[in-house]
């Protein structure tokens, strides 16, 4: 009958696909395919290779389905949306849930099946039909299984089967940073919890060690692994719902100091729903004040190697409370300013809601508004509004984690957490972070200051944060965090005056590293007018802050593109009597032709510009100095230099807009290699977690659509309910499931960029500690110097293996799509051959073994001929899921294209 | 997933410390060049997509130290190249000289049917240049290979160098294919294609009525 249009089409359509398998017979959805063996036909149908269905046992109940699961989501890119268990369990499977699964395979793979209806078929079908009319559909009832994570019943639009477990979509997520985890980058860590790859990467940054990689990229629903449970976090977080909006971000910010968890939950949550961009570069506010304090107190980098590790130790025990309590504060008075602004925005929600969001997703928000205010109507809402706050936790997390390096993590969820042993974590985060963080983090603050669609962000900057909060601000407030490091930074510079020393101690950070060379090599910076060269009296007197103070003010103006920085000089630059000293020395350079020692190199070119810049300076010697320079120096070393210039300058101008922190540099530390980045992480965060709306409100549609499916089959009145609605519903929900689906592998997408990001930035932040560990004079050296060093090239190599495989995962998809392709290709020639050959005989023989493209326009003439009576409402469904289904198909031309 | 390119070739840069390795995929990937040496540390590899006869070609390139402590590190990409590139630096004759030992070692590690080219960089130094052109194509004409003299600086020959690398893997990997399918089945992915766009629109769309 035409009410079973659709799920009778589907059985129809899989039986043909399973004709070539003699013994597997479909006779309904339900129990036909309980053994697995239906959807393994289903399977060989399209990939022969791929199952052999002689060695399938029928009763096997478990292992057929396992294996037909797993192939399909592993090659065929399906969804495991059923459970093995649930099959073996049941004597009568679900049958809504074997119609949604069958429904994605007809989403995905149908167009490559032949759609001719034979004649015999035709005949059978309305036998069949007319057969089963007479009874209601029921679906099985089935207790909807539970949540591994959270306990609560799962629908079918949220399913998600991870290692043999099913968790709701959303409740699937990294435990450290509770970002959403895809299927594909999810990380089985210490047996029982999962991370993010990001986490996973931190996790591994903080000890240089290799991790066990457990199918680090590939992980689908059928591995071996170990659930987690979140259900404490999602029940604590359901609480502050109930309040109302504005309020609850000032309960937000008391409870935050009892469980910070809970609290980026709320808010969050709230501004998940409406203020995404705001929240965004607000967490990235926090991110980047908390990282900035966290800059000004991991300051060892400054003490000499000898030193280092001793006050390494001592910091770090410091440091992470000192970062927690700091951290708090910052965060306080944010989510006071937050409030502020949130109260104000709060008019505007709607206008951003319509701008930001397609029909569909204002839908979502609008329920998810009407959930949060009143949330006693529908259980189901309650448990949805559930995931919805842990989503925003997700959001947070993710936000905040793609806003930041890596290291950056273990600040902003350790002193929340605390639990985490922290010496490891400042350790690495000392060495590593600083030089590069700064880098970044202007990077960041410019581009959170240009794309922010706000105005409240640069408002937050300049007027509303205090001065006393604002680390940028104050020298006194770093020097107080660390004022022992401070001293003794100052003391190797001085003391080095008089060494022998071939290069200075190692600076604190490249912005003051860069801007000194550049001062120096400002003289041989055709642009630079002799009259501002640093005074070579102030340097003479060996007065270093002065003269670095100075030496900064006289080269600000010059540089393109640098903003004025910090006069924190303590160390300065070589001094000419340091350059008069060593000018004898550099006759020797022992570094001419290794090219290996590219620090000496470095550290030549820098001694060669300060000579050029002190030329004037120092009468007698400079003509001296002037010819030695050549001399010694191979050509490389003077391409070096002059390369040297253009790279630091280019260094400072990408830079610009950095704060100098810390006692000024000797050195040119080898600058960091900036990383291109191909979508910026805020513009990333938005479109994932725009995907993520989306699809939460495909998923609430869904759960409602099978509420009401299963209450009309199970309830009371199930014998009077018109079947036709029954079948509209489920007609719907298949979609849904399929379009959520479709935003699923977009957020694959997008998930690939982000880790490929990331794992780039990580690599440059590597190499850059790799090279200022080179950059240091081997007498310096120290064993423990080199060991680290061993450490972290073998973590470069792993970075760039990881980069590798991401690339291969993305291949390999690619590959399939194309088989996927192909095969539509194929058929399609194939049809193209059996028309022509039909063309000449007139005999109706199906040729259903060779897979053919469906010819679904003579189907619907057959199927309309067949069917008689038409309900309008049928129609209209048919419409309607038929301009569906063409936009997607036409977005599937577009990205065959 | 959006399919944004139909062939996924890599590559490996190979050659002595300070050759122009990484200058050369600099200037390739992101059109820009460092004066300044820095040394590569152990491996790193760049991505660029090229359009080759209406193809999208993603071009994966490693980029090796030739630091010889890092030689155990980047011998193991070796294998799953499809080209090689052994770059010298034609200011700089020993280079030149050890192509011969990069060419043994390619040879030892690598797969046996990879596409090789030689490479000589800094073209552009003429003053300090100690190997002649005719030398380096000599040398290529030796070892049956392509010969190409670069400069990453002037940004010379460095596109067309990968270009032309990477058509000569393309034509391989197609006369491959060739081979395997039969001659029949060729004709038929001619039909295919030309039908494809065709074909395309209104099975897509006659696909939609069933639900």
């Amino acid at each position: 009958m035409s009410e079973r249009r659709g799920t009778k089409a589907l059985e129809l359509w899989c039986k043909r696909l399973v004709k070539d398998c003699p013994e597997v017979h479909i006779d309904n959805m339900t129990t036909s395919w309980r053994n697995g063996i239906a959807f393994c036909a289903l399977v060989h149908h399209f990939r022969p290779d791929l199952i052999d269905m002689s060695k399938l046992n029928p009763e096997n109940i478990y292992e057929n389905n396992k294996l037909a699961y797993s192939v399909a989501e592993k090659h065929l890119g399906i969804p495991a949306l059923l459970d093995p268990e649930d099959m073996v369990e049941n004597d009568v499977p679900d049958r809504l849930s074997i119609l949604t699964y069958l429904s994605q395979f007809y989403q995905r793979l149908g167009h490559t099946v032949n759609a001719k209806v034979s004649e015999s078929e035709s005949k059978v079908s309305p036998q069949t039909a007319s057969a089963e009319s007479s009874a209601p559909i029921r679906f099985g009832k089935t207790g909807l299984d539970k949540c591994a994570a959270c306990g609560l019943p799962v629908y079918l639009a949220q399913r998600l089967l991870v290692s043999h477990k099913l968790y709701h979509r959303r409740c699937f997520r990294c435990s450290k940073c509770s970002g959403h985890l895809n299927p594909k980058n999810f990380e089985i860590v210490e047996g029982s919890e999962f991370t993010c790859d990001s986490c996973k990467n931190e996790k591994t940054l903080s000890k240089y060690l290799n991790n066990n990689d457990h199918d680090q990229m590939g992980m689908l629903a059928f591995t071996d692994t170990v659930n987690e449970t979140k259900s404490v976090s999602n029940e604590e977080s359901v609480i502050p719902i109930n309040k109302p909006r504005p309020q609850s971000i000032l309960d937000k910010i008391n409870m935050f100091e009892k469980n910070i968890e809970k609290d980026t939950n709320i808010e969050y949550k709230i501004s998940n729903i409406s203020l995404k961009d705001n929240s965004i570069s607000k967490s990235e506010e926090l991110s980047t004040t908390s990282r900035s304090h966290c800059e000004a107190d991991t300051q060892p980098e400054l003490i000499s190697t000898t030193t280092k590790m001793e006050d390494e130790k001592i910091l770090s025990n410091n440091i992470p409370e000192k970062v927690y309590k700091s951290n708090m504060e910052k965060y306080n008075f944010l989510q006071t300013q937050l409030a502020e602004d949130i109260r104000n925005d709060d008019n505007t929600i709607e206008t951003v809601d319509v701008i930001k969001t397609s029909n569909k997703d204002k839908d979502c928000v609008n329920t998810i508004d009407h959930n949060t205010i009143s949330v006693e109507d529908i259980n189901d809402a309650s448990s949805s509004v559930h995931k919805e706050t842990s989503n925003v936790t997700d959001d947070n997390r993710i936000a905040n984690s793609s806003s930041t390096v890596l290291e950056q993590h273990p600040e902003i969820e350790r002193p929340p957490e605390i639990q985490q042993p922290t010496e490891t974590l400042a350790d690495p985060e000392i060495s590593i972070s600083v030089p590069p963080r700064r880098k970044k983090q202007n990077a960041l603050e410019k581009a959170l200051a240009s794309a922010m669609k706000k105005e409240q962000e640069s408002k937050l900057d300049s007027k509303e944060y205090p001065d006393h909060l604002n680390p940028f601000s104050d020298d006194d407030e770093e020097e107080e965090v660390a004022p022992s490091t401070k001293k003794v930074s100052t003391n190797p510079f001085g003391s080095s005056d008089e060494e022998d020393d071939d290069v200075p101690p190692i600076p604190q950070a490249p912005k003051p590293e860069t801007t000194t060379p550049v001062k120096r090599l400002i003289a041989v910076n055709p642009f630079w007018s002799d009259g501002e060269e640093p005074s070579s009296d102030e340097e003479e007197t060996h007065n270093n802050s002065s003269m670095y103070r100075s030496s900064m003010a006289t080269s600000t103006p010059n540089l393109p593109g640098s903003t004025p920085r910090r006069k924190k000089g303590k160390a300065p630059p070589p001094p000419p009597a340091i350059s008069i000293t060593e000018a004898p020395r550099l006759q020797n350079p022992t570094l001419t032709n290794s090219m290996d020692d590219v620090a000496s190199i470095s550290s030549l070119s820098s001694y060669n510009s300060t000579i050029n810049s002190d030329q004037k300076s120092i009468g007698k010697s400079t003509p001296t100095l002037k010819k030695r320079r050549p001399a010694p120096t191979p050509p490389d070393s003077l391409s070096t230099l002059s390369g040297g210039c253009g790279s630091l300058e280019k260094g400072i101008n990408n830079s610009g807009g950095r704060k100098t922190k810390g006692p000024a540099p000797g050195l040119p530390l080898p600058e960091r290699r900036e990383v291109k980045l191909q979508m910026s992480p805020e513009e990333l965060q938005v479109q994932l977690d725009l995907l993520e709306t989306q699809q939460l409100g495909l998923e609430r549609q869904g759960v409602l659509i099978e509420r009401m499916i299963r209450d009309k089959c199970e309830g009371d009145e199930a014998e009077t309910v018109p079947q036709e609605e029954v079948e509209d519903l489920v007609i719907q929900l298949c979609e849904l499931v399929n379009e959520k689906n479709d935003l699923f592998r977009k957020q694959t997408e997008l998930m690939y960029i982000r880790r490929q990001q990331r794992l780039e930035q990580e690599q440059a932040d590597i190499e850059h500690e790799i090279r200022v560990i080179q950059s240091r004079p081997a007498v310096n050296r120290i064993d423990a110097d080199k060991a680290r060093e061993e450490k972290l090239v073998l973590r470069l190599v792993e970075i760039v293996r990881m980069r590798d495989e991401l690339v291969q995962q993305i291949d390999a998809e690619r590959r399939r799509e194309r088989q996927e392709d192909l095969a539509i290709a194929a058929s399609i020639a194939n049809k193209r051959a059996q028309r022509n050959s039909e063309s000449n005989s007139s005999s109706m023989k199906s040729v259903e073994v060779i897979p053919t493209p469906k010819k679904s326009k003579v189907k619907d003439k057959v199927k309309k001929q067949l069917k008689k009576a038409k309900h309008t409402l049928i129609s209209k469904k048919k419409e309607d899921s038929s301009d569906r289904k063409e936009e997607k198909e036409k977005d599937k031309e577009k990205r065959v294209k | 997933m959006a399919k944004t390119y139909d062939y996924l070739f890599k590559l490996l840069l190979i050659g002595d410390s300070g050759v122009g390795k990484t200058s050369i995929l600099f200037r390739f990937s992101e059109d820009a060049f460092n004066i300044s040496f820095i040394s590569t540390i152990g491996i790193d590899f760049k991505i660029r997509t090229i359009d080759l006869d209406g193809k999208k070609v993603k071009l994966q390139i490693w980029d090796t130290a030739g630091q010889e402590r890092f030689r155990t590190i980047t011998t193991a990409y070796y294998r799953g190249s499809m080209g090689i590139m052994l770059v010298y630096d034609v200011t700089n004759e020993k280079s030149f000289e050890n192509i011969k030992n990069w060419i043994r070692n390619i040879e030892e590690n690598a797969s046996a049917d990879v596409e090789k080219m030689i490479l000589g960089n800094k073209c552009d130094l003429e003053a300090k240049r100690q190997v002649s052109k005719e030398r380096g194509e000599q040398l290529a004409v030796e070892y049956q290979i392509k010969f190409i003299e670069t400069s990453a600086k002037d940004s010379l020959n460095v596109e067309s160098a990968f270009y032309t690398l990477a058509r000569d893997i393309k034509a391989k990997m197609e006369k491959k294919q060739e081979a395997s399918n039969p001659a029949g089945a060729r004709s038929g992915a001619h039909q295919i294609r030309a039908n494809e766009q065709q074909r395309k629109p209104t099975s897509w769309l006659s696909r939609c009525s069933l639900l």
